[in-house]
């Protein structure tokens, strides 16, 4: 028997109760039900807590400049310390990119101490491409996983791309000229790219601002709120 | 009856259905089926999979922590889905469905298993069961439709005779890898030479394994499921 059936069947027999009861007793007398004092609203909680965040990565499509900002959704909910990937939007997810997850949420949990093992954490790739693939998501789905687990807003005007490795520093990626450009053409006001990408053509080609991010922290300080 | 035991009765039947309607979706309903496929040296192998429903929006979310899943298998699983939902009538919509493999060390690729998760689908929208020893192997359309696959000789191995692989049509019989090899000589050395013949096996002879043919999600859930 369902939660539901119970509550049908125990509010039904009750009523059914205090329905004979008066009939039998009460008869033709006038029923004068005191009023109660009314109580504040309180409504059940009926799904369980879920806490998302949204980090905007750049993705460039196949053998062009042409790209677009790919909105990486992380949602954390009560669980088991599992990650799943979400395989119903359009885009396919490229098995480097589903082991960039699994490295990420590896880094973000040595940088806060430890992820919530008592969380799953379900990314979503929001993206027009019908593949995303690659590594240079891993830094921003890093920090989207700090986000969640400290509880920060991420800035939605900011966009990143790097590789991360475990000791946390921030590797380079490839064509980020391209992607910066992406991200200008997007409208973010800020680019986080890797630190050892960083030169002069890179901070004065673009009139987005270009934040060089050596470490994982880095791309915290200038990602979360 | 009294006007009171009328409206006392119908206040009561009003109540009971608003808690019914209003009570919270039951708990995510999940199942535990297998694909069945071959790993890296052609041999079987049978995984475990734990296929959930919980109410939600569509998305189809699969544990990576373990293997990782080739493009070919997310499209077998959408596709799964989209048969599932076809066959029961719901609306996928409605649901999210997650996948967990539950087997370290392995990559999942290749669209053979569209059909044994469409049938766990169809088993936990319908609250039916997957009956014991009875394994499918198949590609499925989003009509329904179940689709040749390879490798059906090496998948019946992995079971035990007696045990029930449901298989796409005209897949009963299978291939067998020969091997023909003879020792030859040339000038002062010798040498194996070896030929690969591929000949017509029936997969439940080989095997004791019962192998049954199937066209279609229909056919196989009249079959797999109690």
């Amino acid at each position: 028997m369902t939660l539901k059936q119970a509550g049908i069947i125990l509010a039904t027999a009750v009523l059914l109760a205090s329905f004979f009861w008066l009939g039998t007793n009460v008869k033709d007398q006038k029923i004068v039900i005191p009023c109660k004092p009314k109580q504040p609203e309180h409504k059940p909680t009926i799904t369980e807590e879920e806490t998302t965040v949204i980090v905007n990565g750049v993705g460039l499509f196949d053998n062009t400049s042409n790209g677009e900002i790919v909105h990486i959704i992380i949602t954390s909910k009560r669980g088991e310390g599992r990650v799943f990937a979400d395989f119903s939007t359009g885009a396919y997810v490229g098995t480097d990119l589903q082991e960039s997850i699994l490295l990420a949420r590896l880094v973000a949990s040595e940088y806060t101490g430890e992820l919530a093992f008592d969380k799953d954490y379900f990314v979503t790739f929001d993206s027009e491409a019908t593949e995303v693939s690659g590594s240079s998501g891993t830094a921003g789905i890093a920090a989207g996983f700090v986000a969640l687990a400290e509880g920060k807003r991420v800035k939605q005007n900011v966009a990143v791309s790097g590789f991360v490795y475990e000791n946390q520093t921030i590797g380079e990626v490839e064509r980020i000229g391209d992607k910066t450009r992406v991200a200008e053409k997007a409208g973010m006001t800020s680019m986080i790219i890797p630190a050892v990408q960083c030169n002069k053509t890179m901070m004065e080609n673009f009139t987005i601002e270009v934040i060089c991010a050596h470490d994982l922290s880095d791309v915290i300080d200038n990602l979360l709120e | 009856m009294t006007k009171t035991q009328a409206v006392l009765l119908l206040i009561s039947v009003l109540i009971g259905f608003f808690l019914g309607f209003t009570s919270p979706e039951p708990a995510a309903r999940s199942i535990t089926t297998h694909m069945v496929g071959v790993n890296g040296q052609n041999g079987g192998i049978l995984v475990r999979v734990r296929v959930s429903m919980i109410p939600g929006n569509g998305k189809i979310l699969v544990n990576i922590d373990n293997p990782l899943f080739i493009t070919d298998t997310q499209e077998s699983l959408r596709t799964a889905v989209k048969a599932a939902a076809e066959y029961t009538g719901i609306n996928s919509n409605d649901y999210d469905f997650i996948f967990s493999v539950e087997e370290d060390n392995v990559q999942i690729e290749g669209p053979s298993a569209g059909a044994s998760m469409a049938a766990a689908l169809v088993a936990l929208i319908e609250n039916k069961q997957i009956k014991a020893h009875h394994y499918a192997t198949g590609s499925i359309t989003e009509n329904g439709s179940i689709t040749a696959v390879g490798s059906i000789l090496e998948k019946a191995e992995t079971l035990s005779p007696g045990e029930v692989l449901i298989v796409p049509a005209g897949q009963k019989v299978g291939t067998e890898q020969i091997e023909d090899c003879s020792e030859k000589q040339s000038n002062n050395y010798y040498y194996k030479e070896c030929k690969i013949k591929y000949e017509p096996v029936d997969v439940s002879e080989k095997t004791g394994v019962k192998v049954i043919e199937v066209n279609n999600l229909a056919e196989l859930v009249q079959i797999m499921l109690e």
